[in-house]
């Protein structure tokens, strides 16, 4: 038998036979598209669904009043102080730089906030809150308008305490435009042009408590950067310039307060902190500049 | 020789493909892909997440259609009528919803005008009343009594007005065979954007899991409609590498449709418990290794790790209803952006305006002459997931994926070419690619936008140069002017020669 008939027997009888063999595997190996697939039903509704007892939420702290007559509220005042040498920060961008709008932009240098350490060690910026509202809290009286300044390619303030249903007026004071858009997480987006000297500002509503606080950026200026903390409560502060902050008429009671900075991360995630009614009640908390591990 | 030995190997291969059949070469089983986050969380609450994800939606083969999300699952809904029939029976009167009735029939009734349920019955799952939540076999109907016949005989029978559906989830059974036929080798199993092909596609196929997607008609905040996701699919995107499935029926459209938004609220849900779990509660093993590090009560975070676990059935809910509504919410009139003003006739007056708003707001991406290569895609942009600058200059979307400013002298719109898609474009931005919103500017310019944009391809040398001068003019004279909305190659060259031509007559 020579060369060419083996091969014109070989592809006669081989070739059919790996052409059904692909066939059939193609056939019956579709995996995805064609392999049994079952649909069962989840009910809507939690109770339904067979889960007992479930506790919405976890629930907040709950002050504990000790037995006697409801006491009335009380005031944390405090200070973060940081231990150590503050670092030296370079601008985000120097004066006169060549950047975008750098007519505003780089009009003053534009300072990195990352970690603002004030007199005597004070510790600007840093969040402290409760993770959640005490139970029984309930919302009183009208919630005045804050402002989200845009001036110089700098958010101010860098540090802004927002409750569920505040409005945040988002202006403007540089003759370039703004694109301010809220790194949400609950919330629906808020990604909005802010134009060039707009002082009326676009009026910013949170629905929903965020988890941590949220960052503000800029689209157009990527050095941009601030903070909101949106709560569904007022007992939270951003500290001031020398570290200081204050949270007002805090039912008299034990708290487990977060204390967060944007270097670091959560500084605390439940520092007890016991409240007395009809005093201020003093709180110092210092941290090593090890801390701030993100700088 | 060798020819012969080469096709007896192919006549021995060819063999083999017969003998071994599936086992051996049967792609790897379909599975939903975890998180990376997920992954990052300590141990039992991850796994606490992957159960209760699998409780909700299932695996690509046991699918579980959770009735509180608003995605079309299929099935004929109906309820048992008033009858004197008692018990122990298996048959009853029923009444099919009046837009199902016509589903019923044509999916059941045979030639003969008999009913046909198959072999083994077709599966009724009560709604409502004494079975709710059970499901029964249909084996019969009688289209005279209304009566329908199960396999099993009940004592108790199911009382007037007990909602039921036949044949729950068809609809997303096709969706899935019709999803892993044509879309999952790009976009993945569970929607995430990374199928087999995706690796050699720029742009990359999306990922459904943030529940965010690029060509929408709804408001800035909202999500995509079910016409928007049809007509994508439909017509695809030009300039990328979706294509048109102008060839699937409606029905097959549909299916794929909620099968996606389906995907998509998985996916989004996941993200969302993930961040839940770490932001708000910390729980991942970083952090709490951190937090023992550091002294914290090792007892204290197993009781955190146990709440969280027991709690997250609720958790699931919560977000799941959050889901539900801003899904529902999208498919409502209000969401929808609808210009307040028909479109401005195209003129040149109505041009030279457009191109005015041009310079002001979009010449930082799409440069000064609208061709993608505005300053923003040279400049270093900041990653917000790590802080640092991306190695490369350049724009990137919420996925992380580098991408351009659309050119617009190519006339090619990827978010569709009607005058209203342009008009939404502007109005609502492109979230994931970060264009802004320009939902404040009155709709007179955004027309007038429209009509600019529309006109760059056709735009004659030099037909802008007194718009132009005029505008700088007006910036130089409010202080404002700046020398860097100019496109990168360029601008200041073409901005100065346009200054000049225009001087150029006073000169003489």
């Amino acid at each position: 038998m020579n060369n060419s008939s083996t091969k014109q027997i070989v592809l006669l009888v081989g070739l059919p036979v790996f052409v059904i063999g692909l066939c059939l595997t193609g056939a019956g190996c579709g995996g995805g598209a064609n392999a049994v697939t079952t649909v069962t039903l989840k009910p809507a509704d939690l109770e339904s669904d067979g889960v007992e007892g479930a506790t919405v939420g976890g629930g907040g702290d709950k002050p504990k009043t000790g037995g006697g007559p409801a006491a009335g509220p009380g005031n944390l005042v405090g200070r973060f102080v940081l231990d150590g040498v503050a670092p030296n920060l370079s601008p985000l961008v120097a004066k006169g730089a060549t950047v975008k709008d750098a007519e505003y932009c780089a009009a003053e240098a534009v300072p990195n906030q990352s970690l603002v350490v004030g007199d005597g060690g004070g510790i600007a910026n840093v969040f402290i809150y409760l993770d959640k509202a005490p139970k029984g809290y309930k919302a009183e009286g009208e919630l005045s308008e804050l402002v989200f300044d845009q001036k110089n390619c700098t958010f101010e303030p860098h540090g802004l305490v927002v409750q569920v249903g505040q409005t945040v007026l988002v202006k403007n004071a540089d003759g370039a435009a703004h694109n301010t858009n809220m790194k949400v997480i609950r919330n629906k987006s808020f990604n909005q042009v802010v134009n060039g000297n707009d002082r009326t500002g676009v009026p910013l509503i949170y629905e929903k408590a965020e988890p941590a606080p949220i960052k503000a950026t800029c689209d157009f200026h990527a050095w941009m950067g601030a903070y909101h903390l949106v709560i569904d409560h007022p007992y939270a502060a951003c500290s001031k310039a020398d570290g200081t902050f204050e949270i007002k008429k805090l039912p008299a009671g034990e708290y487990k307060f977060r204390v967060w900075h944007e270097s670091a991360g959560l500084l605390e995630r439940s520092l007890k902190v016991k409240v007395e009614a009809g005093k201020d009640n003093k709180l110092e908390q210092s941290y090593s500049i090890g801390s701030f591990s993100k700088l | 020789m060798s020819i012969r030995r080469k096709l007896n190997i192919l006549f021995v291969l060819a063999c083999g493909f017969l003998i071994a059949g599936c086992d051996a070469f049967s792609p790897p089983d379909a599975k939903f892909v975890v998180r990376e986050e997920t992954n990052k969380l300590t141990s039992d609450v991850a796994t606490a997440v992957e159960k209760e994800l699998e409780g909700s939606f299932g695996t690509p083969h046991q699918l579980v259609a959770w009735l509180k999300l608003p995605v079309d699952f299929g099935g004929i809904p109906g309820a048992t009528e008033e009858s004197q029939l008692e018990g122990p029976l298996n048959k009853f009167p029923v009444k099919f919803d009046a837009e199902a009735d016509g589903d019923f029939i044509s999916q059941f009734q045979t030639e003969n005008g008999s009913f046909d349920f198959g072999v083994s019955g077709t599966r009724l799952d009560w709604m409502t009343g004494e079975y709710s939540g059970k499901s029964m076999q249909v084996i019969g109907y009688d289209s005279e009594t209304q009566l329908l016949t199960t396999k099993e005989k009940v004592e108790v029978p199911p009382a007037a007005g007990d909602t039921f559906i036949l044949s729950a989830g068809g609809n997303l059974k096709s969706g899935r065979a019709l999803y892993m036929e044509h879309c999952l080798h790009c976009h993945g199993v569970s929607g995430e954007g990374n199928g087999p092909t995706a690796q050699y596609l720029n742009p990359r196929p999306r990922d459904y899991r943030l529940g965010q997607f690029k060509f929408k008609s709804t408001k800035p905040a909202e999500k995509i409609t079910q016409d928007d996701l049809g007509r994508v699919i439909k017509y695809g995107i030009p300039g990328t590498y979706m294509p048109s499935f102008l060839l699937l029926d409606d029905e097959e459209l549909h299916s794929i449709v909620e099968y996606v938004r389906w995907l998509s609220i998985r996916g989004e849900l996941e993200y969302r418990v993930d961040q839940e779990l770490i932001l708000a509660s910390g729980l991942t093993n970083e952090i709490i290794s951190e937090r023992k590090a550091d002294g914290d009560d090792a007892a204290e975070i197993q009781e955190e790790v146990d709440e969280a676990v027991a709690n997250m059935p609720t958790m699931f809910h919560d977000l799941g209803d959050q889901l539900a509504e801003s899904w529902v919410l999208a498919e409502d009139e209000g969401s929808l952006i609808v210009p307040a003003i028909p479109r401005v006739e195209d003129s040149f007056e109505s041009r030279a305006r457009g191109r005015k708003f041009f310079l002001e707001k979009c010449t930082n991406c799409h440069g000064h002459k609208g061709r993608g290569n505005g300053t923003m895609t040279e400049d270093f942009q900041k990653n917000e997931e790590t802080g640092e600058l991306y190695a490369e200059p350049g724009l990137f979307d919420i996925w992380g994926n580098p991408i351009k400013p659309r050119n617009l002298t190519k006339g090619l719109y990827r978010g569709g070419r009607r005058p209203v898609d342009l008009y939404r474009r502007f109005y609502g931005g492109i979230g994931p690619s970060k264009m802004p919103n320009f939902a404040t500017t009155d709709p007179q310019t955004l027309w007038d936008t429209v009509n600019y944009v529309y006109h760059i391809p056709f735009e004659k040398p030099g037909e802008y140069t007194e718009v132009d001068r005029e505008y700088f003019e007006s910036k130089k004279a409010a202080g404002g002017e700046t020398t860097t909305t100019g496109e990168v190659d360029e601008s200041s060259e073409e901005k100065q020669t346009a200054i000049d031509s225009a001087d150029s007559p006073n000169q003489k």
